[in-house]
């Protein structure tokens, strides 16, 4: 893999030095014997590298997904290059080694033939790097411009004036760039195709078009979105971050709207996206449905951050920072929340320095029921940052000194059920107060006296008095069975086969009755006395 | 939840084993082995701590606080209110009661098994039913009834120390299985990796006293890390903690980083599970150098909470000190704190011994509970009180109106249990008129297991290891949830 990234590197080796020769050739054209020595070991070197060259550019070419007109002519113009390289070379020997004067004319017109096929090589190269139409643009060249852009229909390039910016700009764009144009886009065009732009979307690629306007379903850019994400042709691939559902039923409405790039398409509003547009290093981009990645998981296990979530709800996640509490500072904590947030049900930030930006991560994390802010007074002055948080249930507040402040954040909150207040710092009116507002909240205050017993034995007096019982008089044994009859099998019971049920024993007549009883008691309740 | 991954590594004994079967397939695992080890180690050889696999179902309870106490209070002179048995004072146990059940060797030489009732008044605190008659030993954690689950309907199949707690720790009277302790410690991993996740506390009795054996928080067939640390009370509270003196703590770092390299390369050549077991724990010990002096040191507590916990709290070892340390482990994440008390067997002399044992442990357990609770850690902590069996209603040795004895009693006995998704101040279960038998709602030691399990979030049957060829769990072949406890 390593190889193919020498290229740009490597192709400097034989411009420079066929550019060198030519220029000898140049100043001093008359040069005869040994003076010319020299121009072989060059040719030489502008061979091995030009041969390194080609190498390098067909594994870059192969690992990049190259394709398409300007990549297949850079291609042939390289080995193009490297052919007439090789033939300079030989030619030139020719002529030190022959009287025929036309070796030298043969070598000097081959010289120059190598220079301007290596030339336009490197240009289109060029264009390959940094964009169609890089230097005819800068120079000012109108008319030089790249296939891509020649193929786009006028009439869609020439947008109005708009005075806000358009569906496609606002919320379409963004998804193309976040989701595809990292492989699609400007710098790279896997199978010819690039999204990055309205030229390049209604251009399409190597297969044709990829939007049918007001045909999301026959439109190749929602199809293989759609495709299972097993499949090979799935995009983005599946190592790829993924778009969201929504963000695909967003592609599809504005396609069905006749995909128009100006204008407003009404009931399409923009998504929020991921930050980055570039895909992440370490993966650690993930989707609500899948949970986090196993790389984000493996990253806060190496920081000594606890998560933890039950195998039946991969979205229920519980973080806990009891080993960094007293280390970590507010910007590792809402990092760490942040990279978390979408999953969050329950954090514990108990006795740590939690700040602006671990609560601000909190708030923003949709799911989370319960908060443990124990013991953690700095976040008692940015405590407002979670007024309004819908889903949270329970807040623990122990030992925080918040006060009376922390009133205002309880009373918005409307899913809250339960707050633990101890030395919270409240006062008597604002706890009064609380309570009168919320009744059905549970507030734990530590201040519950303890209960006095409601009745005491009076003296003890030890003695015999009681009837001595009889044999005949037991009491029943926990373990003799309620039944006579089996409830399987209505055979009569065998002592051997009890079990204990609801705390009731229960007789079966074989070894196999159980098995029976336990895979639905219910089923035997009538059975029973 | 299931050791696969730990099953492709392998000790000498199974590459013998595994050979003897299939030369071939020996080389497949001797083969793949340096692979995968490479995969997924970094470059100072250690593999990060990876817990089983996490829960089977949203929890009700993250951790666990298991107050044993060791040598089996009395259940009747405590919890099982049975005044009946007042008139009944020195007359023989019925044979229709007993029903022929094995004695314990101290007290099956006994010609006579006359009926002692208890001599401690019983008082009646409001709980979330009709209310609970407790004794006046305990005032304290009467006092909390409300939030206390009894279980009157215990029973076990020991009726000696050594193999009843071995059960109740382990699921088996044979030793050699993991501890409670252990198997959360694997299935649920640490939430505070400075600390270890299964911590034993350890309070000397007053009354007469049984082994302790290190086993009862061993890890059994487990990776070691999963054992139990038993803190100490006294300067060293975690032995060889301390660096000597001349060690620098980078000096410690970079002899850890050369160890977990070279140790690195001989699990790749070996592929011997026990190397990470080792590299973890010197890798919890370093962290713990930081973590355990701030823990054990309890100048931040406040007058007041102190106050709480009673008179002892400052004496190190004590149980009130030890229920204050518990609680200071909980608030960091520790998932498993296992408390002994010692001293409850009472064969002779039961009055005097059980008065200074409840008073050592009452005030405390009962600050605990009101301590967890108000900052919030009850409701996610699981406390669990109780002991190997219980004893007997008949006296071993000499009865008098104000002395008694009792021997091991397996039938029956009561536990009690507060917090962590328990239906608080309910009491399940009923005995007989002699609190002999279990005549309604049998709770047995595997059931117990299943259902703190339960509200820990895991499946019994689905927390496994593979070991001697056949999958072991807690609660081996057996267990079921006792719904009726959870709330």
């Amino acid at each position: 893999m390593l190889l193919g990234h020498f290229h740009p590197l490597v192709i400097h080796l034989p411009i420079g030095l066929l550019i060198g020769v030519a220029w000898l050739e140049v100043i001093r054209p008359r040069a005869r014997g040994d003076a010319r020595g020299a121009h072989g070991a060059l040719l030489q070197l502008a061979a091995a590298g030009a041969l390194a060259a080609v190498a390098t550019g067909w594994r870059l070419g192969l690992e990049d997904g190259r394709t398409g007109d300007t990549f297949r002519c850079h291609r042939a113009l390289g080995f193009a290059t490297l052919a007439l390289t090789v033939l300079t070379w030989i030619a030139h020997k020719q002529s030190r080694g022959a009287t025929h004067a036309g070796w030298l004319g043969a070598y000097r017109w081959l010289l120059a033939v190598s220079l301007a096929c290596m030339g336009y090589g490197a240009h289109l190269g060029g264009t390959l790097t940094h964009g169609p139409g890089y230097l005819a643009e800068a120079l000012g060249w109108a008319k030089q411009s790249s296939p891509r852009n020649l193929q786009a229909p006028k009439a869609a390039v020439l947008p109005d004036a708009p005075t806000e910016p358009s569906t496609y700009a606002a919320a379409v764009a963004p998804i193309l760039a976040a989701r595809c144009a990292s492989c699609h886009g400007e710098k790279r065009q896997k199978g010819d195709l690039a999204l990055h732009s309205m030229e390049a979307l209604i251009a399409g690629g190597e297969s044709g078009p990829v939007i049918v306007p007001s045909d999301a379903k026959a439109s190749a850019l929602i199809g293989r979105m759609r495709l299972a994400l097993d499949d090979d042709d799935h995009m983005p691939p599946k190592d790829k971050p993924q778009p969201t559902e929504q963000e695909i039923e967003l592609l599809e409405r504005w396609i069905q709207a006749g995909a128009p790039f100006t204008g407003q398409v009404s009931g399409i509003e923009p998504l929020p996206l991921p930050k980055e547009s570039s895909p992440d290093p370490v993966g650690a981009a993930t989707t609500e449905k899948q949970g986090p990645s196993a790389e984000l998981l493996a990253r806060l296990a190496r920081d000594l951050v606890h998560a933890q979530a039950p195998a039946d709800e991969p979205g229920a996640w519980w973080l806990d920072f009891s080993a960094v509490a007293a280390s970590a500072t507010d910007r590792e904590l809402g990092a760490w929340l942040d990279s978390m947030r979408a999953f969050v049900v329950e954090v514990n930030l108990s006795r740590s320095q939690a700040g602006p930006l671990a609560l601000e991560a909190c708030r923003q994390a949709p799911l989370l029921l319960r908060l443990d802010l124990r013991a953690a007074p700095s976040a008692v002055p940015h405590l407002a940052l979670l007024a309004g948080h819908p889903a949270l249930e329970e807040l623990n507040l122990a030992r925080t000194g918040a006060g009376d402040a922390a009133l205002v954040l309880l009373l918005s909150l409307p899913r809250l059920e339960r707050a633990i207040l101890w030395e919270a710092g409240l006062t008597k009116e604002g706890l009064e107060q609380l309570r009168a507002e919320r009744p059905e909240l549970t507030i734990v205050t530590g201040d519950e006296a303890p209960a006095a017993a409601l009745e005491s034995e009076g003296e003890i007096a030890l003695s015999g008095d009681a009837p001595v019982l009889s044999a005949g008089a037991a009491q029943r044994s926990d373990l003799s069975p309620i039944n006579k009859l089996c409830p399987v099998s209505g055979q009569p019971i065998d002592a051997r086969y009890v079990i204990v049920s609801e705390g009731r024993a229960i007789g079966f007549c074989c070894e196999k009755c159980p098995a029976s009883y336990w895979a639905d008691p219910a089923a035997y309740a009538d059975k029973l006395p | 939840m299931t050791n696969f991954e730990s099953g492709l590594e392998c000790t000498r004994r199974q590459l013998f084993a595994s050979a003897g079967r299939s030369v071939g397939a020996t080389l497949g695992v001797a083969a793949l082995g340096p692979l995968l080890a490479s995969a997924g180690t970094p470059s100072a050889g250690l593999t990060p701590f990876r817990p089983a696999g996490g829960l089977h179902f949203r929890p009700r309870a993250k951790r666990v606080i298991y107050m044993h106490m060791e040598g089996a209070p009395s259940q009747l002179d405590l919890f099982d209110y049975k005044p009946g048995l007042r008139q009944r004072f020195q007359q023989e146990l019925p044979d229709s009661i007993r029903q022929g059940q094995r004695l314990t060797t101290m007290t099956s030489g006994q010609t006579r098994f006359p009926v002692a009732p208890s001599i401690f008044r019983f008082q009646r605190y409001a709980n979330m039913q009709d209310g609970i008659w407790l004794s006046e030993l305990l005032p304290h954690t009467a006092a909390l009834a409300k939030k206390l689950t009894f279980v009157h309907s215990m029973h076990t199949e020991a009726i000696n120390h050594e193999p009843g707690i071995t059960f109740f720790q382990t699921g088996s009277q044979q030793p050699g299985r993991p501890s409670f302790g252990a198997w959360m410690s694997y299935g649920l991993g640490n939430a505070n990796a400075n600390l270890p996740a299964f911590a034993v506390l350890i309070t000397q009795g007053i009354g007469n006293m049984q082994a302790l054996s290190a086993r009862f928080w061993g890890s059994g067939f487990l990776p070691s890390e999963h054992q139990g640390c038993k803190f100490r009370s006294g300067a060293d509270t975690v032995l060889f903690l301390r660096d000597p003196q001349g060690v620098r703590r980078q000096d410690r770092r970079s002899v850890l980083d050369l160890i977990g390299k070279l140790a690195g390369e001989e699990h790749a050549r070996t592929l011997d599970p026990e190397i990470h077991a080792r590299l973890a724990q010197y890798e919890m010990a370093y962290r713990m150098q930081m973590s355990v002096p701030e823990l054990t040191d309890f100048s931040d507590e406040d007058a007041r909470t102190l106050e709480l916990y009673g008179p002892e709290v400052n004496k190190p070892g004590s149980f009130a000190a030890n229920c204050l340390l518990a609680r200071r482990l909980t608030e960091r994440g520790v998932r498993f704190i296992q408390l002994y008390m010692r001293g409850w067997d009472a064969h002779n002399n039961l009055p005097e011994e059980i008065r200074a044992q409840c008073k050592a442990v009452d005030q405390p357990q009962a600050a605990l509970i009101v301590d967890l609770e108000r900052r919030g850690l009850l409701d996610d902590t699981l406390v669990l009180w109780g002991s190997e069996f219980g004893r007997t209603v008949y006296s071993q040795g000499t009865l008098t109106q104000t002395n008694y004895g009792r021997d091991h009693h397996p039938r029956c006995f009561t536990i009690w249990m507060a917090g962590g998704g328990i239906a608080p101040g309910i009491a399940l279960g009923k005995t007989d008129d002699f609190s002999y038998n279990v005549i309604e709602r049998p709770v047995d030691v595997h059931d117990l297991h299943a259902t703190l399990l339960h509200l820990l979030g895991i499946d019994h049957e689905r927390l496994t290891w593979r070991h001697q060829g056949r999958d072991f769990r807690l609660t081996d072949v057996s267990g079921r949830v006792v719904n009726e406890l959870l709330a």
